[in-house]
């Protein structure tokens, strides 16, 4: 076997995974109880799968000048979801939108009120 | 982290401008601009580092302080951990997904031990990534992280993912020891 | 390859069309917005397939643009919409009250 056949598998075999995870999150997404726990499979599911999809990608054309680019695809979407996940977790959760029934332990309703100083992030 | 305030002859005060230009923010807009063309040319660089001077200058940013040295073999470590975790949380948010079994949550709150902006903001992104948690609340001036925890039946569950997150910083901070840190530890 | 290629394309259709099913049923707008940005992913992932097939390598960047402003979306809906009636309908004691 040659060794673009087994790039070409690879890449197979990354893309297939990848779209798997993709799918897995949807499934997640509609499937989970309350948004707290849909953001996690919006989140990890979705990344590894972007990664995996980008390497079979990268595999499958073999040309250096768009490694750079695909890299850069990941690395901003590593950033942006963890962002994007944080600042929806965060409304959904001062919004009192949250199934308290869903929560073992809530150390953040149950702790003492404390106000933070206007303007920290 | 506030920008360097220069006062102007006028009496206005406004932050500096030349402070913005960095150089590690140069070296983050020219190595995208070398993905964006795909290709490295002595004329790309040079036309990189101009447009990311540019850049800087025309959309000031407040300077970033690492605040910490590198080391580079626990960073590799702390990366290679990282890449392990991210594919492990995918597999179990996929059983989680598709079991039968009704998911139970968490909220757990995690005490930093840093001092330092940057790690906290390090922490918690990788927190959101490894398995189990979404950052759900960050307090600042406590260096609090609140985190949403998938899948913990019960209280002891949450009180492990704690002690993980512990260990997840303790990992960064090796890899990243803060400056200050550094300096009392040779003190002593 | 092609069918490779076909069934990761099905398989992200399929993907779709759930996050289709969860951004109508809502139930508030974050849960959408949640939606919404896998529903980007999902998009940068079948882009990237068709560069797979079809070798040709300028539409890549498109996909960079698509991953740094999947998040403008769900960011602005968050800090924007935390006070709307949307909100309120969300919250399941409210939701089967039906007193509006």
């Amino acid at each position: 076997m040659s060794w673009t056949a087994a790039a070409d598998l690879a890449a197979a075999v990354c893309i297939l995974l990848g779209a798997v995870l993709a799918l897995l999150a949807s499934i997640g997404v509609l499937r989970m109880p309350d948004l707290l726990s849909r953001m996690h499979a919006a989140t990890k599911p979705q990344v590894l799968g972007t990664v995996l999809v980008m390497t079979g990608v990268a595999l499958r054309l073999r040309d250096p000048g768009v490694v750079g680019l695909l890299a850069l695809v990941v690395v901003l979407q590593m950033a942006t979801t963890v962002v994007a996940s944080h600042m929806v977790g965060r409304a959904s959760f001062r919004s009192g939108q949250v199934r308290r029934d869903l929560l073992v332990v809530d150390e953040l309703s149950d702790g003492p009120a404390h106000e933070e100083p206007r303007g920290a992030p | 982290m506030s920008p360097v305030m220069r006062t102007r002859r006028d009496g206005t005060v406004r932050p500096a401008r030349h402070r913005a230009v960095q150089p590690l923010s140069v070296a983050w807009l020219l190595l995208v601009w070398l993905a964006l063309w795909g290709d490295v040319t002595p004329f790309l660089i040079v036309g990189g580092v101009l447009c990311a001077v540019l850049v800087s200058v025309v959309f000031p940013l407040p300077p970033i302080d690492l605040g910490s040295r590198i080391h580079p073999l626990p960073l590799l470590g702390v990366v290679v951990r990282f890449a392990v975790d991210v594919v492990r949380a995918s597999v179990q948010v996929a059983g989680v997904v598709l079991r039968r079994r009704p998911v139970r949550n968490a909220v757990v709150a995690v005490d930093l031990e840093t001092e330092s902006d940057f790690i906290t903001t390090l922490v918690a992104s990788m927190l959101s990534l490894i398995p189990g948690s979404v950052v759900v609340e960050v307090r600042r001036s406590t260096h609090t992280l609140y985190l949403h925890v998938l899948d913990t039946p019960d209280a002891s569950a949450a009180d492990a993912f704690r002690r993980t997150a512990l260990d997840l910083e303790q990992r960064v901070l090796r890899a990243l020891p803060p400056r200050a840190a550094e300096a009392d530890r040779r003190a002593r | 390859m092609t069918w490779v290629l076909v069934a990761a394309g099905a398989m992200l259709a399929v993907a779709a069309a759930l996050l289709l099913v969860r951004l109508t049923v809502g139930p508030t707008i974050l849960d959408r917005s949640v939606a919404l940005d896998v529903l980007v992913a999902v998009t940068v992932c079948a882009t990237a397939l068709h560069v797979a097939h079809t070798g040709v390598t300028y539409v890549l960047p498109v996909l960079v643009v698509l991953a740094g402003c999947g998040l403008v979306g769900p960011v602005s809906v968050a800090r924007y919409a935390s006070r709307s009636d949307d909100l309120e309908a969300g919250a399941p004691e409210k939701r089967r009250g039906g007193a509006r």
